[in-house]
This record gives structure tokens, C-alpha cells and sequence, in this order.
């Protein structure tokens, strides 16, 4: 978010960005309710094989965020408890690894429960959360100084210091880092079988989630350029530039705990968001034999898919772990997941902008403007996962990338075996919560609850 | 739009009571053609694709798919698994459904039946009767209500009569012949899904023909329910031997 004064371009380009990338999932989400999401979409347009590795490219999205989360909320939560590390730094493992332990602990009871309350509640610890930074962004913005106004950042030439990263490329990069603060927007639609009435509520939540997100980074952008032209701080120079700015301004103390505490705990609830989507992922996997069906069960009375949980959220949390015993530094935990994370989600995004059209054209409901914007979507992505992978690759930070080829390769592999030994499961890619006769009216030929079983 | 004169007489002010911003523009238009699209469903039956709903309504197709898209997502339509045909959904039924798809009449002797195993047991005895795969509450208990229909067809799978119908419907997809064959289900049971300390034995009713037409559901604890089953099977069967004669 320090691409210089290119940055509020960059947050606006990443919201119309992400807006292509929500008409081309509403396609979906206005037709078909499955919890398998964006891997469940993309199966109705694409090869089966494109599905698989759309699918697996989610997994290690919600994966890799998931991850980032946990330590992301670990770190700002035992920044609150031990203030003795510098402002900026990370602290020990020693509390940080019980932390992150906790904060799974957390995932898991809430994700197993999956009531309305538990869903309230994450819902308070969102907007408390983005209220703080709304807060910290106005009281940095009307803090007695000299202003420059929301236009005059975007019209105002880049000064040629600015991270030396100046310009149309830093705008671009820019781009790219805030689209990774937009992912995992579409998670609402692994929840659409589970939504009263899915056609209307989830292209509802898809639609707002990046805008409401988008609002939020805007003026949180706006804020600290205007601080940083204001206070003269060099954006390169600070790793927390919220916090920077609010010292400078003589805002810091009673700002840090609070901010850093609301941060922590929308980290935590990231998290929980991650973990819900990842096991409902799991859950239709298994549902359709792709891998094991044990991942099918769910739990006898909150219905919520547990076996899935309770083998893919120990996977999740062991790696940061296990890196962190190691001596990897948790910025770098951090880096990494992130960097997964969002690649992950950019190309599990490429296949459904590319499934939408496919899919318009094969229920015979093809029309321009879809296809215009699934196209723009699409080639939007492709350029943008290039760059991220060359930025990645140039920061020194190849092994997202590896460990995003390498999934691919294993999920591609995985699935021609498959398809050499069970051929009918791979033709069960796809299934979803369909339209059964209880919800057809009588003139329907009757097929009494085919698929309610 | 029209403009509400004021007290004070001047044009275009309008009643802060009544500002919901009307009918204006096309929508009445665009009302009339949501309702044409309801009949065109209704005439073509299950399966008519947005192309022919377009064609029939004379309107551009964006236009057709956008407006059935509205439908489905407000439950008038909904759409066939094979996600391009449509048919004509829950809500649509609400309002043209009541007449058309009234329950059966039971005969009164059916209730003098049910009232009789209600007393003499203390758990409480319902008759839910099933056509085209949806289920009715013929003769709720009034000392033990039941949920109602429509949310029990909303966790089919979770209260006894719903699994009764669904596994019904399971053994009449396999194949009729064979050795190994499913044999039809004679009950249902549920323990503590939809209210943890109730529990539900759903009992088949069938024609002659084995096509099971109601059940006799009995709720009561869910702790004794394990325990009294053998009992309340036992008490069930000739009643329900009785109704099949009754309603067929």
C-alpha cells in the first residue's frame, strides 16, 4: 500500500478489477448454490481437469490465508499483551506459537458450531475492527495540518523518490497488493446451500464484500498518502505505517492497543472465514469421491462438515508452526502464506472468469455484456498473476510460487491417475445442491428427493 | 410518476406518508412481464429454457434472462438441475397451490383411528400423508404440536417422516428386480436432530400397491425412545394396516 501517490490509483484499479471478477461469479451464484464455490462454478464450463486445478488453486488460497491470519492475529494479539519489542517488530515465540495455537482453537469451535450466533458474533468483531481503522484513517485525515483533498492525490504527479518504484509500474504493483487485500470476497458463496434464499442473498454479499472492502482500504489509503506527504515520513522506511503516522501525529499511544487489539481479532475472524470455506471446499470434494468421501461426513447435529475440519485445519496450522519452530521469522511465515494465498485465489479466479462464458453459452443464456466482462476479468487476472509471479520471483520470495506449481502439478497429476483407475468419479466433478421435486411445482415430473438423500 | 399537490398547493411535493417512490418509468411494464414469464413457465411445464421464454414474450433476451434470474432468486422459478430449464417454483405454488394441490380429504373414520391410538398413549400421534413428494399434515396432535409442513420439507432429511419419504424414494430408484433388491421401508426414526430432547418414529401407510401414501408419526422423548420403539411399532402397525384401507 506504499506505491506512493499512485496508491489511491492503485486501491481504485484493484476495485473495478475485483468488480469484473464479481460478475463473472454472480453468473454463477444467481443460478447454482454449491458449497464447493468457485471450484463447483467452475466445473460447469470447464474440462474437468480445469475444474480439479481451479479447485486446488482455492484449497491453497483459503490455505494460504488461512495461515497468514493465524500468525497475522498471533502477532498483532501479542504485540497488545508484551509492549516490550520495539513498535514494528514481531513478538517471541513464546507467545506467539501458544497464540496462534489459541486462535485455532478458536477457528475450530466456531467452524464446528457454524450457528447464526457464532456468525453474529464474527460479524461484531469485523465491524469493531473496521470501524477502528475507519477512525484512525479520519483522525489522521483531520489532524490540524495541511491537507491535500481525495482529487488532488489522484491528479498529483508521483514524486520520483517514492520507493523508487514510481509511476505506471508502481501503480501496477500496487494494484496487485491491493487486490490481495480483496480476496477471498466470494467466500459468502460456499455458504449458498446453507442460505435461506441463495440467488438473492449471495450475489447480494459477493456484490458488497469487495465494495465495502474497497471503501474501507480507500480511505485508509487516502489517509496515510495524505499523512505521509503531511508528516514527511518515508513510506519505505516503516513497516507499520498506521502506526508510524499516529506517533508522528501525537496520536500514538492511545491509538496502538485498541487498533492493534481490533486488527488482531479481524485477523482471527479472517481466519474463521478461511477455515469455513476451505472445509466446505473439502466437504464437496468428498461428496463427489474426488478424494476420499470420509471428508462427506458431517457432524449429527450442527451439520457442519467436521471430519473435514478436523483433518484440514491441523494441516493449516502445522505449517506455520513447524516454520516457526524452525527459525523462520514470522514476517516471513507471513510473506509466504499471503503470497500463496493470493496467487492461489488469482488463478482459481482465472478459471471461473473463464468457465462463465462457457457455461452462459451451454444453458443457452449468452449474452455480451457477460461475456465482455468475464473476458476483462480474465485477461485482467493473466496479466496480474504474471506480474505477481515475476514481483514474487524478483523479491526473492520464489517459494509461493514454487509451492503454487508444484500443487498444480500434484492436483493435475492426481486427477489423470484418477481418471486411468475411476473414470466415473472424475465425471462426478460438479455436483451441486440442485433443484429437487420438493421445490419444483406438481406439474414436474415427479422424481420424489433424488437428490436430498 | 405523478405529483402530489400539497396543502400549500405547490406542484411536485409529495407526502412524506406515501414516498415510496411509486410505480415509475417501465415498471409496470417490466411487472406484466414478470407475470407473463410466470405463465409462459406454466404453460410450456418443466423445462422451458430462458431462449423460449424470451421468444414467447417478445422481449430481448439480457431482458429475459435478468427478469428470470429475479424470479428464481425470489423462489417463483426455480431451475431444473441441468441449470437451463425452469420450472415453476415454491412460492409460485403458495399462490396458485392452494386450490390446486389441496390436501386429500380424509375420511373421517381415518381421524376416529388416529384419535384412538392418541389415547391410548401418551406420546404424541400425528397423520402426515404424502402426494408428488411433498408432505401434508393431515391430523396434527393438539396436545403435541408438530412443526409445520413446510419446514419439515425444509429438513426432509432430518425429521422421520421426510427420511421415511426420501428412503422410500431411494429403494423406488433401484432397480425392481434382483436378489439384491432394498425392501421398502416400513418406518422412519429420528432422535434429538430437529429438537434435542424430542424424538420421531415416522410409520408407513401404503396402498395395495406398496406405494406408501401417509405415515403415522409418533413424538415423545427422545431418552425413552430407544426403549419404547419395539412398542410403539407394535402399536402403530395394525392402525396403519387399518388407514391403508381408509385412504388408498
Amino acid at each position: 500500500m506504499s506505491s506512493g501517490s499512485g496508491a489511491l490509483w492503485s486501491a481504485l484499479i484493484a476495485l473495478v478489477v475485483a468488480l469484473l471478477v464479481v460478475a463473472a461469479i454472480n453468473v454463477f451464484t444467481r443460478r447454482m448454490a454449491a458449497p464447493g464455490s468457485l471450484y463447483s462454478f467452475a466445473a460447469q464450463g470447464l474440462h474437468p481437469v480445469g475444474a480439479f486445478l481451479t479447485g486446488s488453486a482455492l484449497l491453497l488460497g483459503y490455505a494460504g490465508i488461512a495461515v497468514m491470519c493465524l500468525v497475522a492475529s498471533a502477532g498483532y494479539i501479542g504485540g497488545v499483551i508484551d509492549r516490550s519489542p520495539p513498535t514494528g517488530s514481531s513478538p517471541g515465540l513464546a507467545l506467539v506459537i501458544p497464540l496462534v495455537l489459541f486462535m485455532a482453537t478458536i477457528v475450530a469451535i466456531v467452524v464446528r458450531r457454524g450457528t447464526s450466533t457464532t456468525w453474529a458474533l464474527l460479524l461484531g468483531v469485523e465491524v469493531v475492527s473496521v470501524i477502528a481503522v475507519v477512525a484512525a484513517s479520519i483522525a489522521l485525515l483531520t489532524a490540524p495540518g495541511d491537507h491535500s483533498s481525495f482529487g488532488d492525490i489522484l491528479t498529483a504527479t508521483p514524486p520520483a523518490s517514492s520507493l523508487g518504484s514510481a509511476g505506471l509500474i508502481g501503480v501496477f504493483a500496487g494494484v496487485i497488493v491491493c487486490t490481495s487485500g480483496f480476496v477471498g470476497f466470494e467466500s459468502g458463496a460456499a455458504l449458498g446451500p446453507e442460505t435461506r434464499r441463495p440467488f438473492l442473498v449471495i450475489p447480494r454479499v459477493v456484490r458488497w464484500t469487495p465494495i465495502a472492502s474497497g471503501g474501507v482500504l480507500v480511505l485508509a489509503t487516502w489517509a496515510q498518502v495524505d499523512g505521509f506527504a503531511v508528516t514527511g515520513i518515508d513510506p519505505a522506511l516503516t513497516g507499520v505505517p498506521m502506526h508510524s503516522l499516529l506517533t508522528a501525529r501525537g496520536l500514538g499511544a492511545a491509538w496502538s492497543i485498541p487498533l492493534d487489539l481490533a486488527v488482531g481479532c479481524s485477523f482471527g475472524a479472517c481466519a474463521i472465514a478461511s477455515v469455513t470455506a476451505l472445509v466446505r471446499l473439502l466437504f464437496a470434494m468428498g461428496t463427489e469421491g474426488i478424494i476420499t468421501r470420509r471428508f462427506a461426513k458431517v457432524h449429527r447435529k450442527y451439520r457442519t462438515p467436521v471430519v473435514a475440519l478436523s483433518t484440514g485445519l491441523p494441516l493449516v496450522v502445522s505449517v506455520p508452526v513447524v516454520a516457526l519452530l524452525l527459525g523462520v521469522p514470522q514476517r516471513i511465515v507471513a510473506e509466504v502464506a499471503v503470497g500463496t494465498g493470493v496467487l492461489g485465489y488469482m488463478v482459481a479466479y482465472v478459471g471461473v472468469s473463464l468457465a462463465a462464458p462457457r457455461f452462459l453459452r451451454r444453458i443457452g443464456e449468452l449474452s455480451t455484456a457477460s461475456v465482455a466482462a468475464s473476458l476483462a476479468a480474465g485477461a485482467a487476472l493473466v496479466l496480474m498473476v504474471t506480474a505477481y509471479v515475476g514481483m514474487q520471483m524478483s523479491a526473492g520470495n520464489g517459494l509461493a510460487v514454487l509451492i503454487m506449481v508444484g500443487v498444480l502439478l500434484l492436483a493435475a497429476t492426481y486427477l489423470f491417475t484418477l481418471r486411468r483407475h475411476r473414470p466415473r468419479r472424475v465425471q462426478s466433478i460438479g455436483a451441486f445442491d440442485s433443484t429437487s421435486s420438493e421445490d419444483v411445482l406438481k406439474t414436474a415430473p415427479a422424481a420424489p428427493g433424488a437428490s436430498r438423500t | 410518476m405523478t405529483h402530489w399537490r400539497g396543502p400549500s398547493g405547490r406542484p411536485g411535493t409529495r407526502s412524506p406518508a406515501i414516498d415510496d417512490h411509486g410505480m415509475t418509468g417501465r415498471q409496470p411494464k417490466a411487472a406484466t412481464t414478470a407475470l407473463h414469464a410466470l405463465e409462459e413457465v406454466a404453460r410450456h411445464g418443466p423445462g422451458v429454457t430462458a431462449q423460449e421464454i424470451a421468444r414467447a414474450l417478445e422481449v430481448s433476451a439480457p431482458t429475459a434472462y435478468r427478469l428470470l434470474n429475479l424470479l428464481v432468486a425470489e423462489e417463483y422459478l426455480v431451475r431444473l438441475p441441468d441449470l437451463s430449464g425452469f420450472a415453476l417454483g415454491r412460492r409460485a405454488m403458495e399462490f396458485v397451490g392452494t386450490a390446486a394441490s389441496a390436501a386429500p380429504q380424509i375420511p373421517r373414520r381415518a381421524h376416529a383411528l388416529i384419535a384412538r391410538l392418541r389415547s391410548s398413549t401418551r406420546w404424541g400421534v400425528h397423520l402426515i400423508t404424502y402426494a408428488h413428494g411433498h408432505l401434508h399434515i393431515a391430523d396434527p396432535d393438539p396436545d403435541h404440536p408438530p412443526h409445520d409442513d413446510v419446514f419439515l420439507e425444509r429438513h426432509m432429511d432430518r425429521c422421520a417422516v421426510g427420511r421415511l419419504l426420501l428412503s422410500d424414494a431411494a429403494v423406488a430408484a433401484t432397480p425392481q428386480s434382483g436378489p439384491g433388491r432394498a425392501r421398502q421401508p416400513t418406518y422412519a426414526i429420528q432422535v434429538g436432530e430437529l429438537e434435542r430432547h424430542l424424538g420421531c418414529v415416522a410409520v408407513a401407510v401404503r396402498d395395495e400397491d406398496g406405494i406408501l401414501i401417509a405415515a403415522i408419526a409418533i413424538s415423545g422423548p427422545a431418552h425413552r425412545m430407544a426403549d419404547a420403539l419395539e412398542e410403539l411399532l407394535a402399536t402403530a402397525a395394525p392402525v396403519a394396516q387399518d388407514l391403508a384401507d381408509l385412504l388408498a
